[in-house]
């Protein structure tokens, strides 16, 4: 699964480690999900919607 | 080793069930190896019976530790630690065990009161490289 976490994050001029401190989880986390290693659950991606104000669709996409 | 938890809840957490485990280690060994002194009577089986609820205890800390943290992705990384160790740690063993069986004059005897240390000494090796793959780079 595909992400645009990192433009998201570069747009609103954040650190992973800021993104970080508002999800609530540890840099490691984020950097994982960055980078594809890691596909977060609803519950986590809801969060990052939320917190982006973006419906689910433009943060991640399966192809 | 040191997991970087922005969350004060989780990293508090994770304090509390290191702890916890530490002094479960601690009494597991000296009572084990208490109990391997005092053959007889109901000191040696209290000490028995410590040390197998100390190791009782240690799994239950591990086990509170991956189903109670928040931070999802750290859990997955600790609970890949814990099945690789476990599945190490009963490689290990069966095999020493077999060759033990088979060829005894070549093996120490391996008494079954180590096990949980070998556990707990594959699981810090196991958390060390899983942790490693993951370790975000600068940005």
């Amino acid at each position: 699964m595909n992400n645009r976490l990192r433009v998201l994050r570069a747009e609103r001029k954040w650190s992973q480690a800021d993104l970080a401190q508002r999800l609530e989880v540890s840099r490691q986390s984020v950097n994982a999900i960055e980078t594809g290693k890691y596909d977060p659950s609803l519950r986590l991606a809801f969060k990052l919607a939320k917190l982006f104000e973006l419906p689910l669709e433009q943060i991640f996409s399966d192809h | 080793m040191c997991l970087p938890i922005r969350n004060a809840a989780d990293r508090r957490f994770r304090c509390q069930c290191q702890i916890a485990t530490g002094i479960s280690l601690i009494l597991y060994v000296a009572c084990s190896q208490a109990s391997i002194r005092i053959h007889n009577g109901p000191a040696g089986l209290t000490m028995a019976g410590i040390a197998g609820a100390s190791f009782f205890a240690e799994l239950v800390s591990v086990g509170l530790l991956v189903t109670r943290l928040r931070d999802e992705f750290q859990r997955v990384l600790l609970t890949r630690s814990f099945v690789w160790a476990t599945l190490i740690t009963m490689a290990l063993t069966t095999i020493w065990g077999f060759v033990e069986l088979h060829a005894p004059r070549t093996v120490p005897h391996l008494n079954v009161i180590w096990i949980p240390m070998i556990l707990v000494v594959v699981t810090a090796g196991a958390k060390l490289f899983i942790f490693r793959q993951y370790r975000p780079e600068n940005e």
